[in-house]
C-alpha cells in the first residue's frame, strides 16, 4: 500500500542508494565494533569478538581514563592542537594571499619551495629538530610542539589556500581598490570571507594531523604534565601484551571530541562562496 | 562587511593573546621546576632522572615499577624523576635522545644486544665494573649477564631472562587425539603435527604479522638443535654461510612444517595476541611463543582450559640439546656516563636495590624467570609453577637471532620467513641467498 503512495524512484537512483548504504555500513561498522567491544571483559572479547557484551563493563572507561591519563592529556591536546591550527591558518592565509594574488620575481620559486615542504618525511627531521630545540632551550614547554606543528602543516595549508584563491576573479580586488581599500583591507574584508570553505578544509586537515601527531610529541616532550593524547593511548600496548578492551574504551572517549569538531565544521566545507561575490 | 572585519580583528587579537598566554605558561612552568630543584638541593636530596617503559598498570613491568617505588621509600634522600615511555615507542625516544646527547641519568635497556652495544660504544654510558663487587658470582653467574657486557665492560644487570621458545599445548585436544606425552624427538613431533592436521585440528597457532614470532620461537630453536649454540657467531665471522647446509636445513624444516599444514593459514596476517586467542578459544592444539606468553595465557584463559608446557624437541643427529634454549636477558638499568659523584653513589644504591634477592623474588612472583640464583617463593601462580618445572632442565642460554644479527639481516629474515610460509612463496634457497647477500654488504 505504502509503496504505491510513494513516487517511484528510477532504478539507477535505487542502485545509488544501495551503494551508498553499503559504504555507510562499511564505514560505520568498525566504529560500532569498537564501541561494542569497549564494554566487554578481556576474556569475553577472546571468546566472543563479534557479539554484544552480556554485561556491559562500564569500569573499562574509568580504567582507560586513568591508564591513558586522558584528563591532563586531553586538555594539552586541545590547547596545542587549536593554537597550532589557528596560527597555521593565519600565517598560511597571508602567505597564500601574496603568493596567489601578487606578481613578483621569485613567486614561482617560493611556491615550489613551500610545496617541497610537503615531501619532507617527519622521521628524518626528528634528531636534528631535537638538537635544535634543546639548544634553543625550547624543550618541555607549551611552545615546543606549537612551532613544529605549525611549520609542518604550513605547506599543505598554503597549497590548498593558494589553489582556492587562484580561482577568485580579479574584479574582486579591483572593486576593493575602487572603494579605497588598503592591501590588508582587501585581504581582511574581501579575500578572507570568500576563503571560508578552503579555510575549513585546511582547518580539518590541520586539526586531524595535530590531534594524531605522535613522533614529535614523543621525542620533544619529557614532562608528564605537557604530554598529548596519542602518547597516552600508546600506554595500552605493553611489551608482550595489549589490553584491547581498555584501548577501545580509550579510543571511544577520544573519538567524541573529534566527531563533535567535525560535525561543527562540516557545513562550511560544502558551502559555495564565490558565487555572487562580484555583485556585492 | 563591517561585522566581518570586526570578527577578523578579534581573531587576530585572540591569537596574539593566546601566544602570549602560552609562552607565559611555558615560562612559569620553567621557573616552577627551577625553584623545585633549588629546594631539593637545600635538603641534599639527589634527583635521578630515569627513562623507562615501566608503568604501574602494565602487567609485565608493574613489578619493576613497584620495586623502584619501594627503593624511593627506603631512600628518602634519593628521588627518582621517572618518565614512562610506551614500549613500542621506546627505541625511537632512546635513539633520538642518545643521538642528541641528552640522555637522562638512568636509562632502561629493554634488552642487551645490538642497539645497546651501539650506545655503549659511543661512550654515552658509564661502565659499572667498580660496582660489581656488590653481587657474588654464585648469586649472579656472569654467564647469565653477559648480554649487558660490551667489549669486556659491564654496563648493567638484567632483571629477567626470557626463553624464546616454549610450546604451550591444549591438554584436552592432545588427549582426545591420543597424545598423553609430548614428543621429545623432532620426528615424532612432525608425525604428531601431520596426525593432528589429518584429524582436522590446526596444529600450531602463530601470529607472525610482525615477522618476529617465527624468527624468535621457531628459527632460533631449530638453528640451535641442528647446529649447536655458536652458529650465529660463525655466520657473522664468515666461518659459515647462510647457504651452508646447517642454516638451510632449518629453513627447509620451516618450509616443510608450512607445507604439511602445521600452522593456521592466516599466520602472516594476524598478530600474536590474535594467535593467543585462537589457542585459548580451543581452535589450535599448540601455540609457540616465548616464556613471557604464559602470563597473558594465565590471565585470559577460561577456567576449564588445561594448558601444558613442553620444551622444543631434540633433532636426531643435531649438535644441540634440550638443556639449551635460545633466550634473552632483559630489563637492565644503565647509567649515563656524565653522572657526578653524588649521583653515581645514588645510582649504585639504586642498582643494588633493584637487583637484590628480594627484588628478584618479586620479579619471580610476578611470573618471570630471573638470571640470579634465587629461591622461588611458594606463593606463585600454579600455571607458572608448572612452566618453571618444565623449564628447570634448561641450563644454558644461547643468543637469540634478532639480538645478534645486524638489523638489516633481521628484517630480511623476517620477510624471508613470511615468504617461506606463504603458499607459493619463496624457496629456502632463495631466502638463504638473499640473507647472505644482505650480510655481505
Amino acid at each position: 500500500m505504502e509503496q504505491r503512495l510513494r513516487p517511484k524512484r528510477p532504478f539507477s537512483a535505487q542502485i545509488h542508494r544501495l551503494v551508498l548504504l553499503l559504504l555507510l555500513v562499511i564505514n560505520i561498522y568498525p566504529l560500532l565494533w569498537m564501541v561494542l567491544n569497549s564494554l566487554k571483559t578481556e576474556q569475553e572479547l577472546t571468546m566472543n569478538p563479534f557479539g554484544i557484551a552480556r554485561q556491559p563493563v562500564w569500569s573499562n572507561y574509568i580504567e582507560a581514563w586513568k591508564v591513558a591519563k586522558l584528563g591532563p592529556y586531553l586538555i594539552n591536546s586541545i590547547i596545542v592542537t587549536l593554537s597550532a591550527v589557528v596560527l597555521t591558518l593565519l600565517v598560511g592565509a597571508l602567505a597564500a594571499f601574496f603568493l596567489s594574488r601578487f606578481e613578483f620575481k621569485s613567486k614561482g620559486f617560493l611556491l615550489v619551495y613551500f610545496t617541497f615542504g610537503m615531501l619532507i618525511p617527519i622521521h628524518a627531521t626528528l634528531v636534528p629538530l631535537f638538537i635544535e630545540m634543546r639548544s634553543l632551550n625550547l624543550m618541555d614547554n607549551r611552545l615546543t610542539l606549537l612551532l613544529p606543528y605549525t611549520a609542518f602543516n604550513l605547506p599543505i595549508t598554503i597549497f590548498i589556500l593558494a589553489g582556492f584563491m587562484n580561482a577568485f576573479p580579479k574584479e574582486v580586488e579591483e572593486a576593493g581598490i575602487m572603494d579605497g581599500c588598503s592591501v590588508m583591507g582587501i585581504f581582511g574584508r574581501l579575500i578572507l570571507p570568500m576563503l571560508t570553505p578552503a579555510l575549513a578544509t585546511a582547518f580539518i586537515i590541520n586539526f586531524l594531523n595535530n590531534w594524531n601527531e605522535f613522533s614529535f610529541a614523543l621525542v620533544l616532550i619529557t614532562d608528564g604534565a605537557l604530554k598529548t593524547l596519542p602518547l597516552g593511548l600508546a600506554n595500552f600496548a605493553g611489551q608482550y601484551n595489549r589490553s584491547y578492551t581498555l584501548q577501545m574504551a580509550g579510543l571511544t572517549i577520544v573519538l567524541v571530541p573529534t566527531l563533535l569538531f567535525y560535525l561543527s565544521v562540516q557545513k562550511y566545507l560544502t558551502a559555495g562562496m564565490t558565487a555572487g561575490a562580484v555583485k556585492g | 562587511m563591517k561585522m566581518k572585519w570586526a570578527k577578523t580583528f578579534w581573531v587576530y587579537l585572540l591569537v596574539t593573546a593566546m601566544i602570549g598566554v602560552l609562552s607565559a605558561c611555558g615560562q612559569s612552568n620553567n621557573t616552577n621546576t627551577a625553584s623545585g630543584n633549588t629546594g631539593n638541593t637545600e635538603q641534599k636530596q639527589v634527583v635521578l632522572s630515569f627513562m623507562t617503559t615501566w608503568s604501574e598498570s602494565d602487567p609485565f613491568t608493574g613489578v619493576y615499577y613497584k620495586n623502584a617505588m619501594a627503593f624511593e621509600k627506603a631512600n628518602p634522600d634519593i628521588k627518582l624523576d621517572i618518565e614512562t615511555i610506551p614500549y613500542n615507542d621506546y627505541p625511537v625516544k632512546l635513539n633520538t635522545t642518545a643521538a642528541g646527547g641528552n640522555l637522562p641519568d638512568l636509562i632502561l635497556m629493554i634488552g642487551g644486544g645490538s642497539m645497546f652495544e651501539q650506545i655503549a660504544r659511543s661512550g654515552a654510558l658509564m661502565p659499572i665494573d667498580d660496582m660489581m663487587g656488590n653481587w657474588k658470582e654464585d648469586f649472579l653467574p656472569s654467564s647469565k649477564i653477559k648480554e649487558f657486557n660490551v667489549d669486556g665492560k659491564q654496563y648493567g644487570i638484567p632483571g629477567e631472562v626470557s626463553y624464546a621458545t616454549v610450546i604451550y599445548y591444549n591438554k584436552k585436544i592432545m588427549k582426545d587425539a591420543g597424545y598423553t606425552e609430548f614428543p621429545t624427538t623432532y620426528d615424532a613431533f612432525k608425525a604428531m603435527v601431520k596426525d593432528l592436521k589429518a584429524k582436522n585440528i590446526t596444529p600450531i597457532a602463530y601470529g607472525n604479522k610482525t615477522g618476529s614470532v617465527l624468527l624468535a620461537s621457531l628459527l632460533s630453536p631449530l638453528n640451535e638443535r641442528i647446529s649447536g649454540p655458536d652458529l650465529y657467531a660463525k655466520i657473522k665471522s664468515g666461518e659459515q654461510k647462510f647457504t651452508d647446509p646447517d642454516f638451510m636445513n632449518a629453513l627447509k624444516d620451516i618450509k616443510e612444517l608450512s607445507d604439511i599444514g602445521a600452522f593456521n593459514v592466516d599466520l602472516n596476517s594476524i598478530d600474536n595476541v590474535q594467535a593467543t586467542n585462537l589457542f585459548l578459544s580451543g581452535n589450535s592444539a599448540m601455540y609457540i611463543d616465548g616464556s613471557w606468553g604464559a602470563k597473558q595465557i594465565s590471565k585470559d584463559k577460561a577456567a576449564d582450559l588445561e594448558v601444558g608446557f613442553a620444551v622444543f624437541p631434540q633433532i636426531e643427529g643435531g649438535k644441540g640439546s634440550m638443556s639449551t634454549m635460545p633466550g634473552a636477558t632483559n630489563q637492565g638499568v644503565v647509567l649515563n656516563a656524565k653522572l657526578d659523584d653524588a649521583k653515581k653513589a645514588a645510582a649504585e644504591k639504586f642498582l643494588q636495590f633493584m637487583y637484590s634477592e628480594e627484588s628478584y623474588q618479586n620479579i619471580i612472583r610476578d611470573g618471570n624467570m630471573v638470571p640470579a640464583n634465587v629461591e622461588a617463593p611458594a606463593d606463585i601462580d600454579p600455571l607458572f609453577k608448572e612452566m618453571t618445572g618444565v623449564l628447570a632442565g634448561v641450563k644454558e642460554i644461547t643468543p637469540v637471532y634478532d639480538i645478534v644479527m645486524p638489523a638489516t639481516v633481521v628484517t630480511a629474515t623476517k620477510n624471508g620467513l613470511q615468504g617461506l610460509t606463504t603458499p607459493g612463496g619463496s624457496t629456502p634457497e632463495a631466502v638463504a641467498e638473499e640473507l647472505q647477500k644482505e650480510l655481505g654488504q
